[in-house]
């Protein structure tokens, strides 16, 4: 008995030295290794970064981090103001919104960019992995954005140890990364880190272009209310921090969806009608489909386009 | 409560200290302990059977009573048969009665005639066929007057639901377990390190390899449009998505149940090297084939009831070990396959050649007449778990229809994430071949680990840890679990 007790012991603690040792090295494994949500990362750390002194912040999801360029719209304001785009693969409305509060002092402008769809779509809240990468990064929910949000994902509210240990999955993303380098046939630039134009794509057309289709659907445009309130006391939050929202609506494809500006005009004003504080503008139609990367990406023209587009209506209000 | 999760992670830790240092080597305490401790462990899954099984333990209890007691042969039959038809009577309303409704309105439609069959719409107990099969080999025991039956209430409700055996088996005889339950149990040094390492590697293959295989297999299985090769090797992931899930499952249990003294029957002695069926099925699922040949195949005559019987015997013990399985056209088949492939060898009385003997002894694949054999046992077992896979007959031949196209010969094909669950599944079952084909020789996998030093057992450890850490797979209830 003494002598099994006494191997039991050893084991036992072998096993929990092993499990404090995971789980303390989990946020520093998720930061080193490239895996999907490595974005975190660097939207985490530029937000907490005091000694640079960013004016402008672009939130959006993969169309915004491939289809604009900070620097461009930077360079074509007066005094090129410092700009970051701090979007990310699938950074919905609502997670964007996440990022708020926590954009430093010297902003000026946010500017959102959002697909047609977003003020139609029901309330969805990013996957757990998402929300397991933001705090493996360092990332915390705060008073003004549980006010902001009003529900926040519950997850943010687990403990750091609990979230360390679940997120051992990061390094299964990790694996993935690397084993996709390997067996798919397109290669993209290691760009996923950069403050400015994370654009990876080394071509301007995708070798099975469109790739995927995505419904188009203007008939039945409705606005969710939770969305436009959600919006409205974003706007009212930072009217108060004296930045101004804007609000980009990005290029359909015309090879995937083929817009009647009428009804794009009229789903605008209603939006606009319903969030007057906050500054539409409508890229809806700006590029042509030899300015998709595919279905819904832009390619870097589509990009220098945006981009210049942008800074000229910033200029211009 | 299932074995990989955390409740049970904290369940056994308790009932280990209780049992070891509360009962402090007290037999009835250690076994009233086992019992509470057995009807908690099934309350967690749902505690309204736990009735069922109550209800179950006292039927074969007073029948065995009874039987014990009886002065003539007629009494004794009686209460035989009530306990039989009761007990099998409770499997047939919970498991086939849907199916045998189904299939009787679907026969008398030939006819066009058209019938409501009213169905049950009841949830299958858990365990319910492997706490049946326990009792009743308790019942069949006693008729044949093997064993006298348990006048101590404790000690047989423990047999029949001892918590590590209770949903999934290995499916214990009365004749091995009683004893046992019945004896003063001390810790062993041996045992209980035996079984720490098999929980261990059983927890290996349930969450390591068959967590990761089964996403995997469901995408495969479910797609309408993957290569010939694809759905070749979704069928060989499943075969080691089964194996793991249910061996590991098995030897969890036999861990747990040696860290509180007893020895379970061993279920599973590495069937994937056997060289012909007869030789898998000695090694696949042990505790319900020779149940079925104790119970079914010998009472029937078995293989000294002429040329013929002998082969409606192999037929009729494949096909009910198959509907063992679940009320459902696709396992009668696959108990059906698995009697073809088997007859061969049993007609020309080969199905006995590898029974003591195991694969290539020597330690090096020298023998490759044994290696082809091997191979060949394994495709056909394979063939086969197809249909054991397949929710219909349809859906199967729809399977091999097109996994048997031109495009077998290609390169297999998956989207995105699942080639990492792929090289993930494919590493680790590297890792169980090259483990189990180590340790053939012996009766279970680390059998003997604690002749080696301490440091060999802390990197075992390190080893197993780190991989369930880190490639836990999609969490998933044990496949077993619903039969």
């Amino acid at each position: 008995m003494k002598k099994f007790l006494k191997d039991l012991a050893v084991y036992l603690v072998v096993a929990a030295a092993l499990l404090l040792l995971f789980i303390n090295a989990q946020p520093f494994l998720t930061r080193a290794l490239p895996n999907d949500y490595s974005r975190h990362h660097v939207i985490v750390d530029a937000l907490k970064n005091k000694a640079a002194s960013p004016e402008i912040i672009i939130l959006g999801d993969s169309r915004t981090m491939f289809g604009v360029d900070a620097k461009t719209i930077s360079n074509n304001l007066p005094n090129k103001p410092l700009a970051y785009n701090l979007a990310s693969v699938g950074q919905s409305y609502f997670e964007s919104c996440y990022f708020i509060s926590a954009v430093p002092a010297s902003t000026r402008h946010i500017i959102q960019f959002i697909g047609y769809t977003a003020f139609r779509e029901p309330r969805t809240d990013f996957n757990i992995d998402k929300a397991m990468s933001m705090m493996m990064n360092g990332y915390k929910v705060d008073t003004v954005t549980r006010q902001l949000i009003g529900k926040v994902n519950p997850y943010f509210d687990k403990s750091i140890t609990a979230v360390a240990f679940e997120g051992r999955i990061i390094l299964k993303s990790s694996l993935h990364v690397l084993l996709r380098s390997v067996l798919d046939n397109e290669t993209f630039a290691d760009n996923y880190s950069d403050l400015y134009f994370p654009h990876i794509y080394t071509t301007n057309r995708h070798p099975q272009y469109p790739f995927y289709k995505v419904p188009c659907d203007l008939d039945t445009m409705s606005v969710n209310p939770y969305t436009v309130a959600l919006a409205n006391r974003v706007d009212h939050f930072l009217q108060q921090k004296n930045i101004q929202y804007h609000i980009v609506m990005l290029p359909v494809n015309p090879d995937i969806c083929v817009f009647d500006k009428s009804k794009a005009a009229t789903y605008i004003a209603q939006l606009k009608n319903a969030m007057p504080g906050i500054d539409f503008i409508n890229l809806t139609g700006a590029l042509d489909n030899t300015q998709f990367y595919d279905a819904e990406h832009p390619n870097k023209k589509g990009a220098k386009i945006i981009s210049l587009m942008v800074a000229d209506s910033l200029k211009s209000r | 409560m299932l074995f990989n999760s955390f409740s049970f992670a904290i369940f056994f830790p308790i009932v280990f200290i209780l049992y070891w240092f509360f009962a402090k080597g007290n037999l009835k305490i250690q076994n009233i302990l086992l019992l509470v401790a057995s009807y908690f462990f099934y309350a967690c899954w749902d505690y309204r059977f736990l009735f069922l099984l109550i209800f179950s333990t006292l039927l074969d209890y007073f029948t065995g009573i009874k039987m014990s007691d009886a002065t003539t042969r007629h009494n004794k039959k009686f209460w035989f048969w009530t306990s039989v038809i009761i007990n099998l009577g409770f499997l047939g309303i919970f498991k086939y009665y849907n199916f045998f409704a189904a299939s009787f309105a679907e026969f008398i439609a030939h006819f066009g005639l058209h019938v409501n069959i009213w169905t049950l719409q009841v949830i299958l107990p858990v365990g319910i066929s492997f706490y049946t099969f326990h009792g009743l080999s308790y019942v069949i025991d006693i008729y044949n007057d093997k064993i006298k039956a348990e006048k101590n209430f404790v000690d047989y409700s423990v047999f029949v639901s001892f918590f590590p055996l209770l949903v999934a088996g290995p499916i214990e005889r009365a004749t091995h377990l009683l004893p046992q339950i019945k004896q003063k149990r001390l810790m062993d040094y041996e045992k209980a390190s035996n079984g720490i390492f098999l929980i261990l590697w059983g927890l290996f293959k349930k969450i390591v390899i068959a967590d990761n295989c089964s996403p995997l297999v469901e995408d495969i299985f479910a797609s309408k449009d993957m290569t010939g090769s694809t759905l070749l090797m979704g069928t060989i992931l499943f075969a080691f998505q089964i194996y793991a899930d249910f061996s590991g499952y098995s030897d969890i249990a036999i861990g747990a149940a040696k860290l509180l003294g007893i020895d379970l029957i061993t279920n599973f002695k590495f069937p994937y090297f056997s060289r012909n069926i007869g030789e898998f099925w000695r090694r696949w699922h042990i505790s319900l084939s020779t149940w079925f040949r104790d119970y079914l195949y010998i009472p029937l005559g078995g293989s000294k009831a002429g040329k013929w019987k002998s082969i409606r015997n192999v037929f009729i013990i494949f096909i009910v070990s198959g509907f063992w399985h679940g009320a459902n056209w696709t396992f009668i088949i696959w108990g059906g396959i698995h009697a073809l492939l088997f007859l061969p060898s049993f007609l020309i009385g080969n199905n006995k050649k590898y029974q003591k003997s195991i694969i290539n002894p020597s330690g090096v694949v020298n023998a490759l007449k044994e290696f082809s054999q091997m191979l060949w046992t394994f495709g056909a077992v394979c063939f086969a778990w197809i249909f054991f896979r397949a929710v219909s007959l349809s859906e199967a031949f729809s399977f091999i229809r097109r996994m048997c196209s031109k495009s077998l010969l290609s390169v297999p094909k998956l989207m995105g994430e699942q080639n990492t669950d792929l090289l993930i599944c494919m590493a680790a079952i590297t890792v169980l071949l090259l483990v189990e084909w180590r340790h053939r020789k012996k009766e279970f996998v680390f059998e003997g680990i604690w002749k080696k030093n301490i440091w060999y057992r802390i990197a075992v450890l390190v080893v197993i840890i780190t991989s369930v850490y880190y490639f836990t797979g999609k969490s998933a209830s044990f496949i077993y679990f619903q039969f």
